[in-house]
């Protein structure tokens, strides 16, 4: 990685730098000049004796110290010489600021550590992330520190880039611009991601009075293309739905990712878990029941009491069968001008278990419709648009129109065309010229479009974080601000406003993309704090002061905006009608190809995010890699193992990409997620998977007609869950009955009674370490299933230590006033896998990279386990977050030699890094294998000791070197901090709820409660108190703190 | 396959076996020992250089450990202990034979020991030293692991106490203590005897120093023998305890297949296994290319053979009977455990393990086989190999399923595993090398004592006439 011409101190630029609140070192000590300066240092009078001895005693130190020298660089550091009011050095300030990916818009708040940006937390306030986060926002904090961003403008000369300066951009390409101004634009294509931000569509209009001839492309492949077409298809122009799953009894996901992907999912995912709060067996019925219909088993499938195993052009038959089966069967009204529309549905070929599917799923929705629509059928993004208005149309027939379907007009909404006709422009050549602006068109489109041909040679600027293939083709290739550097506004989909503030200056020199085209259109660059203050006071109008701009600011959330509106419904299904003509729903014998949005580097804009590549695949476990997925029958036919290579072939573009086997999968699909395959954009995404970007087709970019051929040869890819096996999970043939123990058949059926009549329960029936139950049981006589799990029961369990009453030798005494305790819902837990990152972000976990992952050497302090269960094809798998559990009486405290790991007085297991010597015998011993061994000194590789990386680290912990132990802390630098803040405040113990760790805050499903155990009244007491509340391997007698709930399915008992 | 003569030569007085054949002289065991020391050999040579180039493979390998981290070696988050501790313990255990032949058989007034306990003594200690290179190497911060001694110092800071690896860290160093002091006791009357052969000032020198001027006088003698039964009596314990401790190391945690009260009998029983077979991998040869056939001879081979028949045997029913307990305790994951040794990812290691250690020893059984100098030096290394083998069964397939299955991984050496592997024995046989070209391999005294004219009712005319045509 070569660094170019840009010297350390440009990184260094802070807030506090660009508003001179500190100074350079030289004026340190202004006053005292003559004590430092040497020429007024008297001369010396040294006796003889005096000057040997200290020459002596010099050399002697001299030498004492080289070794000391060469471990610990001198480093300098700069003080506040006039601290800036209200900064206190040490002491983090949150900033409210906003994030997207697509149509969802998260707000969040982000931590400053002396102004640098360390940690994304969500905003409480906002209602799309209501305090927690996504994986994405998580890892974007690092994605700001990137060394491989684009630092300066480039231009492309000479037949290669060479940097260049703003000025020479705004003169020469400011002549560029005016020529194309004259000609109104014509020949120019603009390429621009989702535009939410109120500033920016102003500003898009005013492109457009300008460049009246240009062409507006969107091109984003997280948005929500596929659900604003089918919206408008049955509401019309304009208009927008989003789901709410609040009060939700019945939840059908038709190929909706609602925990990964989906519009909103953050807000999704919570609203989804409170639906599945149970206390105890009598509000076990209030909770809700998810259906998922999919190919391609995701966390949503993981979650449904009933998954149904469809390729994804049968998908939108399967809707059409339940709507089918709605409007005949259950007599349902069909909608306005609908008349026709069951006769037009397409007639999908269902086998049996679908029919009975669908005609289940119909008659839970219709018993769910009540007075109040109660009910959900969540359609996601790679459906076409009929399926989208297909499912819409069917939700406002339920009556869930304005409960959990909701529709709004987006009266600021601006006219774009789609990629199809930027390549046919470019084939014509009436573009020729396209000012890409934060997007990537020649890696991220359709290959079918073969865009990045076309742009060569076209592009005239390419904005982005990186110099990214599309920005290799550009003639001015521009380096963009990273969000927690611009100004900006956005609008989530629910049209609620945020403020996007800046938490840094820009660390390189870049510009926002509003600034740039800010200046594209009026040909004057303004800055991005007076485009938007400006806007958002002339929206205003009179409403508009100072203090109500600070609160927005503040808050992170704009609120009383008027909005233009009128309250849309679906009308007329005519648009329906004719768009379901020729519309294709049979299984077919070939191959489906399937594209995913992946569940942690998205599109593509987290490749170089080591924490995000390093994040196993909530799923597959995955790292470090795209995979193709295929079913077990699948590879059995095409006769591949796992990592065996396989050409999948679309239209003649071929990809080969490395088999891994995904039970759930359906039968003769492969499924490929996007974002991977980069060459040249930074040394993390680099030769991380394969583009699959490449096979995509231009009608339908998510799944198409392709072929699978074994393609001979291996690439070795790393889940962090199966490392060297093959088989996933509970194998029922291995797996003994709950009863009598004896072994049970290759057909045994996880639930059920086999022919011999011995019964196949769930999970690991031999190791009860997810326990699980359906509603049914857990209001009959499996009431107390999370205890029954308990190998020996908990008065029988003796202590070795328990009868030696002595302080050192008996039973930790637990004398702190607080006692710490987690404890983690497996019922609200998706598995999403986000606190893995945001611990990773809090706790300076170094990234380990490819290699040593494949050496099963991985640092997160929390994983998710993963386990499947039931039939190997069509499996139902369940989740659980695995960190140190803080056992009251650890096993790995006793073998240490150097009591390197300890109890505090308030329960917490400490692990002290330096004392630690590095036997490992502690890893051993740990019945749960969650301490991690810094093998190598991952702190010191460049991933992880980048000058830039290094900025992101939290100073309150401590980073990790070579050779010693580490693990989940409790987040013990949050509980010192909130016991600091409590004493300070006069209080002797920590406020329940003042005090939350990284992975509990960011957790969307409110899965995780800790706090203080032996207060009876705490949250975590209260949880801990649920019938549900278990302790993985108690029988060992480890007593952990940290304990989870049993979860409790929902089946239907029509399907069970 | 050569077969040894079938009946061994009488004592004409006791009627027993005799230990030394061909009835030599006392001028003639000291010329037969000492000769090698002090008349250079080709084939000594051709051992040094291949042993010291082995050492420098370890050399490379630690060199390039302390750089790096143990990463270089095949590690990953299950298997936190891999090869580094499999070969401590098979080191340990093959440094279990000396001492059981010098102390123990000593206690037991089992003569025929006499002709063996010197070389076995010297491998016990050069096996150590190669023990303990191991769990120092394999720290991960290897400069500060003087943290695990009791060393008072200005912060207080103790170690744990009840940790089995500290145990083993005084297990071990007293051990080796012991058995250094022992070993060197013992040396004392033949260095002396060095001493008075040395034909250079330096080798009379070096050799008087540590003679401690032995001349032999009664007293000396009587002082002597007494040391040698108190710290006979002091290494016996140790004998049991080393071992017991370092099976305590696994047994002590709670990991399925570690956890288990039969392994102090069973490691103990294991390291005598494994120590009289390096005895015997080491002794043939030395005993062929020093020619000292007459001093350790068949009947010493034979005991030594019957000993690993019965240890052989005891571990074989150890093996046994942890799969009784993990079926009869009810314990799925112990169940587990041992049905994934047998059966799992690692079944070819467990299967080496049971033929080399069970199957391979119970040969002995017959005389003609344990008589043969060939057969016994191929069964002796079939038991080196299964021992270490065993420790890795134990160590690794215990370690890589474990408790939770989401973190079951599988673990493979690497080629750094290997080298410090291969360069521990060169450790070893350069300091065994070093051992038999300076102090004599086979205690010279003792031997004498045993032999037909230490008897006061010996005859010399008997004797002379006694066993010349059988050679």
């Amino acid at each position: 990685m070569s660094k170019p011409t840009e010297s350390l101190k440009q990184y260094w630029r802070s807030l506090e730098d660009a508003d001179g609140t500190h100074q350079a070192p030289a004026d340190e000590f202004p006053g005292q000049a003559m004590t430092t300066d040497p020429s007024f240092v008297p001369a010396p009078r040294l006796a003889r004796r005096k000057f040997n001895g200290l020459l002596g005693a010099s050399t002697a130190l001299a030498g004492l110290t080289t070794t000391g020298c060469l471990r610990k660089p001198v480093e300098h550091i700069l003080p506040f010489a006039k601290r800036p009011e209200d900064t206190i050095p040490g002491q983090p300030i949150y900033y409210a600021t906003a994030y997207q990916v697509g149509h969802s818009v998260l707000g969040l708040l982000v931590e400053s550590q002396d102004g640098r940006p360390t940690k994304i937390e969500g905003n409480p306030r906002h209602p799309s992330s209501n305090g927690a986060t996504d994986m994405w926002a998580q890892g974007s904090v690092l994605g700001l520190y990137d060394p491989d961003r684009c630092r300066a403008p480039h231009q492309h000369k000479d037949g290669k880039h060479v940097v260049t300066d703003w000025d020479t951009v705004q003169t020469e390409l400011g002549a560029t611009i005016k020529e194309l101004k004259a000609r109104q634009g014509e020949g120019l294509a603009l390429v621009i991601p989702t535009i939410t931000s109120p500033t920016y569509r102003d500003l898009l209009k005013q492109f457009r009075e300008k460049f009246a001839k240009a062409k507006i492309i969107s091109h984003d492949v997280a948005a929500a293309t596929n659900a604003i077409a089918g919206t408008e298809l049955l509401v019309g122009e304009n208009a927008r739905a989003t789901y709410h799953l609040t009060g939700a009894k019945v939840i059908a996901a038709f190929d909706a990712d609602i925990f990964q992907s989906h519009t909103d999912h953050v807000r999704l995912q919570r609203e989804y878990a409170e639906g599945r709060h149970v206390d105890g067996p009598a509000d076990a019925s209030n909770m809700s029941r998810l259906y998922a219909v999919e190919g391609h088993f995701t966390t949503t499938g993981a979650q449904a009491d009933h998954r149904l195993r469809v390729r994804s052009n049968q998908v939108g038959g399967v809707l059409a069968a339940l709507a089918t089966e709605l409007f005949t069967v259950h007599k349902l009204r069909p909608p306005p001008n609908g008349d026709g529309l069951v006769d037009a549905l397409p007639k999908a070929t269902l086998d049996d278990a679908a029919k009975k599917f669908v005609s289940v799923l119909a008659k839970d929705l219709v018993a769910a419709k009540g007075a109040r629509g109660t009910s959900a059928i969540v359609i996601g993004e790679r459906q076409p648009a009929w399926v989208h208005a297909l499912g819409l149309l069917i939700n406002y027939s339920l009556g869930n129109g304005g409960n959990t379907v909701r529709l709004r007009y987006d009266d600021t909404a601006y006219k774009s065309e789609d990629l199809a006709a930027l390549a046919a422009g470019l084939s014509d050549n009436s573009i020729t010229a396209v000012i890409c602006l934060e997007t990537n068109p020649a890696y991220d489109s359709p290959g079918e479009l073969g865009l990045a041909k076309l742009l060569a040679g076209k592009v005239l600027v390419h904005q982005g974080l990186h110099m990214d293939e599309t920005g290799k083709l550009a003639t001015w290739c521009l380096p963009a601000n990273h969000y927690l550097e611009s100004w900006g506004d956005l609008e989530a989909a629910d049209s609620t406003i945020s403020l996007v503030q800046p938490l840094i200056a820009p660390l390189h020199d870049s510009t926002s993309s509003l600034e740039l085209l800010s200046w594209i259109v009026f040909d004057a660059k303004g800055d991005g704090y007076s485009l938007v203050k400006d806007y958002w006071r002339t929206a205003t109008g009179a409403m508009w002061s100072d203090k109500l701009w600070r609160r927005w600011l503040h808050d992170g959330v704009v609120q009383g905006v008027q909005r233009a509106g009128g309250t849309p419904a679906p009308r007329d299904a005519s648009q329906l009608l004719a768009a379901l003509k020729g519309v294709d729903v049979e299984a077919g014998a070939g191959f489906e190809v399937n594209f995913h949005i992946d569940p942690k580097i998205a599109d593509g804009r987290g490749a170089n995010v080591g924490w995000l590549q390093e994040a196993p695949h909530p799923m597959t476990k995955l790292t470090w890699d795209n995979a193709a997925y295929i079913s077990i029958e699948t590879a059995r036919k095409l006769g591949v193992e796992n990592c065996d290579l396989v050409e999948v072939s679309v239209g003649g573009r071929k990809v080969t990409a490395p088999v891994w086997i995904a039970p759930g999968q359906a039968d003769d699909t492969v499924s490929l997620d996007l974002g991977y395959g980069r060459q040249g954009l930074g040394t993390v995404a680099n030769g991380a998977g394969v583009d699959a970007y490449a096979l995509q087709a231009a009608a339908n970019r998510w799944f198409t007609a392709g072929e699978v051929v074994k393609a001979g040869g291996r690439r070795m890819i790393y889940s962090t869950q199966d490392h060297g096996s093959q088989s996933p999970g509970v194998d029922p043939a291995k797996t003994r009955d709950e009863r009598t123990g004896k072994f049970l058949g290759p057909d045994a059926i996880p639930g059920q009674e086999n022919a011999k009549g011995d019964y196949v329960g769930e999970g690991y029936p031999d190791r009860p370490i997810v326990r699980v139950t359906t509603v049914k049981g857990f209001q009959g006589d499996d009431k107390d299933f999370a205890a029954k799990g308990d190998l020996i029961k908990k008065e029988e369990l003796l202590s070795l230590w328990d009868h030696n009453a002595h302080e050192d030798l008996g039973a930790p005494a637990f004398t702190g006033l607080q006692q710490w305790g987690l404890a983690i819902d497996l019922n609200r837990c998706t598995g999403c896998g986000t606190c893995t990152v945001a611990c990773q972000a809090e706790n300076n976990i170094p990234v380990v990279g490819r290699k040593e992952v494949g050496n099963g050497r991985e640092m997160h302090w929390i994983r998710i386990d993963r386990y499947y269960t039931g039939p190997k094809e069509a499996p139902e798998a369940i989740v659980q977050p695995m960190l140190c559990q803080h056992c009251e009486t650890a096993p790995c405290e006793n073998v240490c030699p150097v009591q390197a790991t300890a109890h505090s007085p308030e329960g917490l297991n400490d692990m002290a890094y330096n004392r630690c010597i590095g036997t490992r015998y502690c890893a051993n011993n740990c019945p749960y294998k969650v301490r991690r061994f810094n093998f190598f000194n991952y702190n010191k590789e460049p991933v992880n000791d980048h000058e830039l990386v290094r900025m992101q680290k939290n100073p309150d912990v401590t980073v990790r070197f070579r050779g010693v132990i580490e693990k989940c802390s409790y987040c013990v630098q949050r509980i010192q901090e909130a016991k600091i803040q409590a004493h300070t405040a006069g209080e002797d113990l920590v406020k329940d709820g003042a005090l939350v760790v990284a992975c509990q805050q960011v957790c969307p499903s409110h899965a995780i409660t800790f706090g203080d155990i032996k207060d009876p009244d705490s949250r975590v007491s209260k949880v801990k108190a649920n019938i549900r509340n278990y302790g993985v391997l108690t029988d060992l007698n480890t007593r952990p703190r940290t304990t989870y709930l049993g979860r409790v399915r929902n089946p239907n008992p029509e399907l069970a | 396959m050569a077969l040894a003569h079938q009946y061994d030569e009488l004592d004409p007085i006791s009627g027993r076996k005799v230990l030394v054949e061909g009835a030599p002289s006392f001028h003639e065991v000291t010329e037969a020992v000492c000769n090698p020391i002090e008349v250079p050999n080709s084939r000594w040579w051709i051992a040094f250089l291949i042993s010291l180039s082995m050492l420098g493979v370890l050399g490379l390998a630690l060199g390039y450990l302390l750089w790096m981290g143990t990463g270089i070696w095949g590690l990953n988050n299950p298997v936190a202990w891999g090869w580094a501790i499999v070969n401590f313990v098979f080191w340990v255990g093959i440094g279990h034979a000396g001492t059981l032949i010098s102390a123990v058989l000593f206690l037991f007034r089992q003569k025929w020991r006499t002709s063996i306990n010197r070389a076995s003594e010297a491998m016990t200690l050069f096996a150590v030293i190669c023990a303990l290179l191991f769990p120092t190497v394999h720290a991960g911060r290897p400069w500060v692991l003087y943290w695990a001694l009791p060393i008072p110092n200005q912060m207080d800071m103790w170690p744990n106490f009840r940790s089995p690896l500290l145990w083993d860290v005084f297990a071990v160093s007293t051990y080796f203590t012991v058995s250094l002091l022992f070993w060197y006791v013992g040396l004392i009357p033949d260095l002396a005897t060095m001493r008075d052969r040395a034909k250079t000032p330096a080798r009379r020198f070096a050799y008087g120093l540590f003679a401690l001027g032995w001349r032999g006088s009664t007293r000396h003698w009587v002082n002597y023998e007494k040391a040698y039964m108190i710290l006979a009596g002091l290494a016996t314990p140790l004998v049991l305890s080393v071992h017991t401790i370092v099976s305590f190391d696994f047994a002590v945690s709670q990991l399925p297949g570690w956890h288990t009260t039969i392994f102090p009998p069973y490691f103990v029983a294991g390291a005598i296994f494994s120590g009289f077979a390096m005895v015997l991998t080491l002794l043939l040869p030395l005993r062929a290319w020093f020619k000292l056939e007459h001093l350790i001879t068949v009947k010493h081979l034979e005991n030594m053979a019957k000993i690993i028949l019965l240890t052989g045997t005891m571990v074989g029913y150890a093996y046994g009977m942890e799969f009784f307990i993990a079926w009869y305790s009810g314990n799925p994951y112990e169940s587990f455990a041992f049905a994934n040794r047998a059966f799992g990812d690692y079944w070819w290691a467990y299967w080496i393990m049971v033929s080399c250690n069970v199957i391979t020893p119970q040969l002995i059984w017959f005389k003609n086989i344990r008589r043969s100098v060939v057969w016994l030096f191929i069964i002796s290394i079939f038991v080196n190999i299964g021992m270490w083998f065993e420790r890795f069964v134990i160590t690794v397939t215990s370690l890589h399923h474990d408790f939770l299955p989401s973190s079951w991984d599988y673990y493979s050496p690497t080629v750094w595993d290997m080298a410090t592997f291969l360069g521990s024995f060169g450790l070893f046989f350069t300091l065994f090398c070093i051992f038999v070209r300076f102090l004599p391999s086979i205690a010279i005294a003792e031997v004498k004592s045993v032999m037909p004219q230490a008897d006061p009712h010996h005859h010399p005319a008997h004797a002379g006439g006694h066993g010349k045509d059988h050679h």
